[in-house]
């Protein structure tokens, strides 16, 4: 039983008991009016007066006495007093009646259960009784006490008497103690009326108790307590709450919470807390805001309770805790955390400048070799330069170890997932280290279980990658002997196949206690292994990160001045696709390049670094190309404006105007032709995230350095293609842009051909849920045309904001279906309308892609159905 | 009092399309997800309690993405806000004190799988109490 429902109990049971005691003193009062009256009628007022022997009542039956008491009245009078008697003796209190000397007159039977004691008391005083009882002294001298007040003041007195048995059990008797007065007012008797309230004082024990462990609880709890009305009027609030608030408790009691609540969070107050409170919730928690008497800002986690009890009007009962340091410690948390995250993000960039500041100089100089080695050289000058290609080429691996690390680390890392032979890739790494084995003089020997036409999807990169380095170190650490590299399947069913390669040397070896931290980072096997034989010390660290990545295992097998063997086991999954398409690159690849095969074109090289510069004319000029230079984004886009060009290498890093934000001036320009000139990004940053970055900003393609002329070319002439029959129709362009009319029925050509969207991104997104796809596709035709309607809307109306608007919802819709035709005019528009500027552009670059949406739409309906 | 089955987020977005690609790979986490058009029905539906927030700046009304975060925060300071735009300049110090965004993520379309860690950081944070 909780609380509050015994409290609920103890306080009926009291009221109870209240009521019969109020019944009884009642009926009390009635027998006494009576039994004045009684001895009136009985006419014997003399006979009252002289003495107690002739009291007309006494608790033994005197029937003779009674039955010759009234002669006239005869024997109303005697069924009065008997009834009287009766009464007396019946009522559930105990009933004294004393003369004026505190003598004897009438006992019932409640005040003394034995007859003998009750006739033997008559006349008897109250100290021969008590001495009688064996009473203390003490109890009859309180009783005198009280009875000469009485006679005293002839007024009911009142008092509680405690009484104590031999068995120690104690009574309380409430005692009434009045004088009865005649009509000559003299006191004839006193009446000493009792009743036991010992169960009630019990009851009123637990209750005063039971009240009092709530208000300690609620003066002395840590916790914020409160009652209050259904208009959010304080009832009551404890100690603690007057505390934190800095307010003494007189002070808000009868106030209303919300003079309490700061002016804008008023109307969540209302609403969330109080209108809750009222209708909906018999609970409802949360945090409360609250000013304190200094104005300051409390933050209070609530928990309030309505309650209804039968007969009371409903009110609420709150319980809260300050909960302002901890919110305080909280957002200084999270700026802490925000602070740490912009260090690791700091860390990210600097790592990107690093490599950057690396690369570029690296990719002069591998260029400059590249170009020194056309040339004509004396054998000694040639193993010079070859000596500087390799050191280049070393230095490169290592920052592109610390970038892989860094990538691993950060989770950035990403896994290809295309079909390749896994043989011809295992065969093509091994390939590039016979020469190094022979000039060792050691044999290299590869021993393939594996099918030599089994395809499998995974990432051939990082399995490449893998072996380069563990052959690498074979190789590094072994002098004399041989490498055996063994391949087969460990395991396959339908769908995967294990791939087990072993490679084992007869070198050095790694000692036992060494042996467990060969994989852990910047850890060689010897700290004297790097000032003998170089390296970082990443390689097996980033290998086994990559083998895990891809749910491998990598091991190693050594002993020392025997020799290692690293196993490597990933499993792959089984493709089903023919490999046509990697022959095909790789006789592409072979095949004698005709550079001059793009004809004569004009390319704006922005880079800042002069190596650079010069590599990249060297390279450009020798294809029939003219090359114009710009120090950087500024130049860049002055030199656009000024003249056409078929084509710009744009830097990303330079000085004063960086790559992106030059394409984005240019993407801006008025004139739509050169406004889509193709922008290919050169960058030496190689983070990942970073060609999504360049794309967004409006570049076509980039290219990583240091570029080798293949890849240049490769590049360029893939985003020449896709221009061409765009510059051919214009060959001579106007500045003024008035051009533009004629392009839109080119364009539209265009957009014909192929396959308009793709659905990469969504199906990602999907996990293999075709029905998401599908459901996707049909969200994109139901709504998409009403986003276009309202942005031809905004169009008519010339409201611009609306326009911007629109056309930044459309963006995020064009992106996720892949929809790379109009992703750049998409975003001209919303940055034209967003600034107001070139607005003459906007109508024709949303009637395009008005078309291309609908087309695309036609395409998804006949795809998809 | 109802029952919560899961964490509750609220996905405040305008574009419909966004929204399933949000649901679609909040799905697998397991959590109730309640998508708004306009910030001043994300507001109405604080009462739920949500533990995260993930807020487009441009919606739907009268309220941007910026002023119904700030609105969130003086209701429910711990509900965890992730900013999810394609808006520029969103991702500085002065917009997470100022608005109380605790998170920002560029949309993109490689931006899902990390939104979605994201999320299952923010609920797997040590409750309040």
């Amino acid at each position: 039983m909780n609380l509050q429902q015994e409290l609920i109990m103890l306080k009926q049971q009291l009221q109870t008991e209240r009521v019969a005691r109020r019944r009884a003193e009642q009926l009390l009062e009635e027998s006494r009016k009576l039994m004045m009256e009684g001895g009136c009628l009985a006419g014997r007022p003399a006979a009252v007066a002289n003495g107690q022997e002739d009291f007309p009542v006494a608790a033994k039956p005197e029937a003779g006495n009674m039955s010759g008491g009234g002669v006239d009245s005869g024997k109303e009078a005697f069924d009065e007093r008997l009834f009287l008697e009766e009464v007396l003796n019946e009522t559930p209190a105990e009933i004294i009646v004393v003369d004026n000397q505190y003598r004897y007159l009438f006992v019932n039977p409640m005040a003394v259960g034995d007859p003998a004691v009750r006739e033997w008391m008559i006349g008897k005083t109250n100290e021969e009784y008590c001495r009688y009882t064996g009473s203390s002294q003490e109890k009859a001298r309180t009783r005198r006490e009280v009875f000469e007040k009485v006679l005293q003041t002839r007024q009911l007195v009142e008092w509680e008497e405690k009484l104590e048995n031999a068995r120690g059990e104690i009574k309380y008797i409430l005692r009434k103690v009045y004088p009865a007065i005649d009509e000559l007012g003299e006191i004839r008797w006193v009446i000493v009326y009792g009743v036991n309230i010992t169960e009630r004082r019990i009851f009123e024990e637990k209750v005063r108790l039971s009240e009092k462990r709530y208000r300690d609880l609620f003066n002395y709890s840590q916790a914020l307590i409160c009652t209050h009305d259904m208009e959010g009027r304080l009832l009551t609030v404890n100690p603690e709450i007057a505390r934190t608030l800095g307010y003494l408790q007189e002070e808000m009691i009868g106030r209303k919470i919300h003079e309490f609540i700061p002016e804008d969070q008023q109307e969540s107050f209302a609403m969330e807390y109080l209108s809750a409170i009222r209708n909906t919730n018999n609970i409802v928690n949360g945090v409360f805001c609250i000013l304190d008497k200094q104005g300051q800002r409390i933050y209070l986690l609530y928990k309030n309770y309505r309650v209804e009890e039968p007969g009371l009007e409903p009110y609420v009962i709150g319980f809260a805790q300050n909960v302002t340091d901890r919110i305080q410690v909280e957002r200084e948390l999270r700026f802490a955390k925000q602070i740490t995250e912009d260090g690791a993000r700091a860390k990210e960039t600097f790592l990107a400048h690093m490599s950057h500041e690396i690369r570029t100089p690296m990719s002069g100089i591998l260029g400059i070799a590249g170009l020194l080695a056309k040339t004509r050289l004396d054998d000694q000058q040639r193993n010079y330069l070859q000596l500087i290609q390799e050191s280049a080429n070393n230095l490169l691996v290592i920052v592109n170890d610390i970038l892989d690390l860094e990538k691993i680390i950060a989770g950035k890392l990403n896994l290809e997932r295309i079909g390749f032979r896994i043989v011809n890739k295992i065969a093509t790494t091994i390939q590039s280290f016979i020469y190094k084995a022979e000039e060792k003089e050691l044999g290299l020997i590869f021993r393939n279980f594996i099918p030599a036409d089994l395809v499998v999807n995974g990432d051939p990169y990082r399995l490449s990658q893998v072996l380069n380095n563990i052959l690498s170190n074979a190789l590094k650490f072994t002098e004399t002997g041989h490498i055996d590299i063994s391949t087969g399947v460990a395991e396959q069913d339908e769908e995967t196949v294990t791939i087990e390669i072993t490679v084992r040397d007869t070198g050095i070896g790694i000692s036992e206690d060494r042996i467990k931290r060969v994989f852990d980072p910047f850890v060689q096997a010897d700290a004297t292994i790097s000032r003998k034989y170089g390296g970082t010390g990443l390689g097996l660290t980033i290998c086994k990160h990559m083998i895990e990545m891809q749910n491998g295992e990598f091991f190693v097998q050594s002993e020392e001045g025997k020799g290692s063997a690293f196993t490597v086991r990933i499993p792959y999954h089984l493709s089903i696709e023919e490999m046509e398409n990697e022959t095909n690159q790789e006789n592409q690849e072979n095949q004698e390049i005709n550079y001059k095969s793009l004809g004569h074109k004009r390319v704006l090289v922005a880079e800042d670094v002069e190596l650079n510069q010069y590599l990249a004319k060297h390279i450009l000029e020798s294809w029939d190309f003219e090359v114009v230079i710009a120090n950087n984004g500024k130049e860049a886009l002055d030199q656009v404006k000024k003249s056409s060009f078929d084509c710009i290498l744009m830097d990303v890093q330079m000085p004063e105007m960086d790559g992106i934000e030059a394409t984005q001036h240019i993407r801006q320009l008025a004139d739509t032709t050169l406004a889509s000139i193709p922008i290919i990004a050169l960058t030496a940053n190689a983070l990942k995230g970073d060609s999504e970055k360049y794309i967004s900003a409006g570049m076509n393609d980039y290219l990583a350095k240091p570029f080798d002329e293949v890849k240049l070319f490769k590049v360029i002439s893939r985003n020449l293609r896709s221009r061409d029959p765009l510059l051919r129709t214009t060959p001579e362009k106007p500045k003024n842009g008035s051009s533009t009319n004629e392009k839109t029925g080119i364009d539209m050509q265009q957009i014909e051909e192929g396959k308009l969207y793709d659905l990469t991104m969504v199906q990602s997104v999907s996990g293999g849920d075709e029905g998401f796809i599908k459901k996707m596709v049909a969200l994109f035709i139901e709504t998409v045309p009403q986003n276009v309607q309202e942005l031809n809307k905004g169009l008519e109306a010339e409201n611009w904001d609306q326009v911007g608007k629109m056309a930044h919802k459309l963006k995020s819709t064009v992106d996720s279906m892949g929809i790379q035709s109009i992703r750049q005019d998409i975003r001209t528009v919303e940055s034209n309308a967003k600034h107001k500027e070139s607005l003459d552009q906007i109508p024709q670059l949303v009637k395009r892609i008005e078309t291309v949406i609908n087309r695309c739409i036609g395409q998804l309906q006949a795809e998809i159905g | 009092m109802e029952l919560k089955n899961g964490p509750i987020i609220f996905v405040v977005e305008d574009n419909l399309f966004y929204q399933h690609l949000v649901a679609k790979e909040l799905e697998s986490i397991g959590a109730e997800l309640y998508f708004y058009t306009n910030g001043e029905a994300c507001l109405r539906e604080l009462h739920r309690s949500p533990s995260v927030i993930v807020m487009d700046y441009n919606l739907d009304g009268e309220l941007n993405g910026l002023d119904t975060l700030q609105k969130v925060r003086s209701i429910s300071p711990d509900v965890y806000a992730i900013l999810f735009s394609s808006q520029k300049g969103l991702n500085t110090k002065d917009i997470f004190v100022k608005y109380g965004s605790f998170d920002f993520l560029e949309k993109n379309n490689l931006s899902f799988r990390i939104l979605k860690q994201m999320v299952i950081c923010a609920i797997e944070e040590p409750g309040l109490i």
